[in-house]
């Protein structure tokens, strides 16, 4: 099987603009006949993923059936099934891609379950990277959540496997949900094709240009040991990171978007102008959007409501609120790496705003009028965007750096 | 109690716990708080409690969704429906 990169590799346009113009030519065709062209491309352009062989593409197709049979029970409308079964249902299937998302997501695990079936000794061990495995789990879990609410409509396994399998967002998102999916034609127009070209040239500029242009200032790039850097290198380097990572990111979901508008499917915005928000709630409700909607929906939501059933946290909704954020960002980090600095990264941002929140109901007290005059003002929206992209800027030194790094850049600072 | 004393009511809490007024005026019974930023999530749950203490309903776990809660018209809904089933 040829393989190649997507979105850095003229293989990967060229296979794109051939998918999207056959799709645009099966436009007068039945959907059906259109959807089985997208599913079968979709399989195989993954198949041409460096790195992700036939038998790892075959076992999340299986994971696919396994979560699509929970989900089609669980909205079967003969509603035979008591909660209790319902939950039992969709507990399986979400603990299963779970167990799959683990698997492939922490060394550790992988070392022990290939060890223990005798695949592999401990010491010849070579740690099996599945890309986007994150991304169809958390796609998938959304599906089996929502079966549960009998939130899902038009479902069919076609749509299904299109849903989990579509290529263009298959490595990094936007994570679709399913209905949004399912309801599309796949037929694209021509004002389809003229704005999917418009944001990929604004992907590739950001991705390809903006963000190539800061890469070499960034932490850990600008030729400086860490225990040698200034202060105002640390600044510079934290500075580049920031734009360098949403330039690359933003970049990368305009190109995925653009595609797929190509072929006629919306998927949903990941950032709006995250930088220039005015509290850090604000700010990650329009940084990767798509995951924290997720993240909220399907992890803050369910821990809440959790904890909702003690008296306690009944009569405290703020403390309640807190502590499902904190939980949440910090379940974020764990998502984003195993060492100890993405968990400590998560309650940072966890913590920020659970004490803006604190701050914003006792904003609402005040009642001096200079003061409230002050709290609408421009100046005061000004420095809030100031504190916030500042705020953002410092955790990313936790996000980047390791700990014995962190501590060698203090040491660095302060000796 | 009708759905017009829910509603005010609720517009009520809106005001002096969240929203200034110039804001509330603009919210329509259909519109939903979500989309149109008027609720976080914080708020919800402080929604909630409110509906709870003022109206006297219990609002479980499962419930706290927005096909239950998003809009004017919804909560108003929900909170009669929860009425109707204590009484």
């Amino acid at each position: 099987m040829y393989k190649f990169n997507f979105y850095y590799s003229l293989p990967f346009w060229g296979a794109v603009l051939f998918i999207a113009v056959f799709n645009r030519l099966l436009r007068h065709r039945h959907m059906v006949l259109r959807k089985w062209f997208l599913l079968i491309a979709s399989f195989l352009m993954i198949l041409s993923l460096p790195n992700l062989s036939l038998i790892w593409a075959l076992s999340i197709l299986g994971l696919s059936l396994i979560t699509y049979l929970c989900g089609a029970t669980l909205g079967s409308k003969k509603g035979i099934y008591g909660r209790t079964a319902r939950k039992f249902i969709a507990g399986i299937g979400i603990g299963i891609v779970l167990l799959y998302l683990a698997f492939f997501k922490y060394h550790f695990l992988q070392k022990i379950i290939v060890s223990a079936l005798g695949f592999s000794r401990a010491s010849s061990f070579q740690f099996v990277f599945l890309v986007g495995v994150s991304y169809f789990s958390f796609k998938m879990i959304h599906f089996l959540v929502d079966s549960y609410r009998t939130r899902i409509e038009n479902l069919s396994l076609l749509q299904y496997l299109n849903f989990v399998f579509f290529f263009v967002p298959f490595i990094s998102g936007p994570i679709n949900r399913y209905n949004n999916f399912s309801l599309q034609e796949v037929s694209s127009s021509r004002a389809d094709w003229k704005a999917g070209l418009e944001r990929i040239v604004h992907g590739l500029f950001k991705k390809f240009v903006l963000a190539q242009i800061l890469f070499p200032y960034i932490l850990g790039n600008q030729g400086t040991q860490l225990d040698n850097l200034s202060l105002s290198g640390l600044i510079l380097g934290l500075y580049s990171y920031a734009f360098y990572f949403y330039f690359d990111f933003a970049g990368y979901s305009d190109l995925a978007i653009g595609t797929a508008r190509l072929m006629g499917i919306g998927l949903p915005e990941n950032f709006n102008n995250p930088f220039l928000k005015r509290n850090i709630r604000e700010l990650w409700t329009n940084w990767h959007m798509s995951l924290t909607n997720w993240l909220v929906d399907y992890i803050y939501w369910p821990i809440v409501r959790g904890l909702r059933n003690q008296e306690f946290f009944r009569r405290h909704p703020i403390a309640l609120s807190n502590i499902g954020m904190v939980i949440t960002f910090i379940i974020c980090g764990m998502w984003h790496g195993q060492a100890p600095h993405f968990i400590i990264w998560g309650a940072y941002h966890g913590v920020g705003i659970a004490i803006l929140t604190i701050y914003q109901r006792q904003k609402r007290k005040v009642k001096n009028a200079i003061l409230q005059s002050y709290f609408h003002s421009g100046i005061s929206h000004a420095l809030g965007i100031f504190l916030t992209f500042n705020f953002f800027v410092f955790g990313l030194s936790l996000f980047v750096l390791d700990l014995p790094q962190l501590l060698t850049v203090a040491y660095g600072l302060f000796r | 109690m009708t759905v017009d004393v829910i509603k005010l009511n609720i517009r009520e809490f809106l005001s002096k716990q969240l929203l200034p007024l110039t804001r509330i005026r603009d919210l329509g019974d259909g519109d939903s708080f979500l989309e149109k930023g008027i609720l976080d999530s914080t708020g919800v749950l402080e929604l909630v409690g409110y509906i709870e203490s003022e109206f006297g309903v219990r609002v479980e776990a499962d419930e706290i969704i927005p096909e239950n809660l998003d809009s004017l018209d919804r909560l108003s809904a929900f909170i009669l429906g929860k009425k109707k089933i204590v009484s």
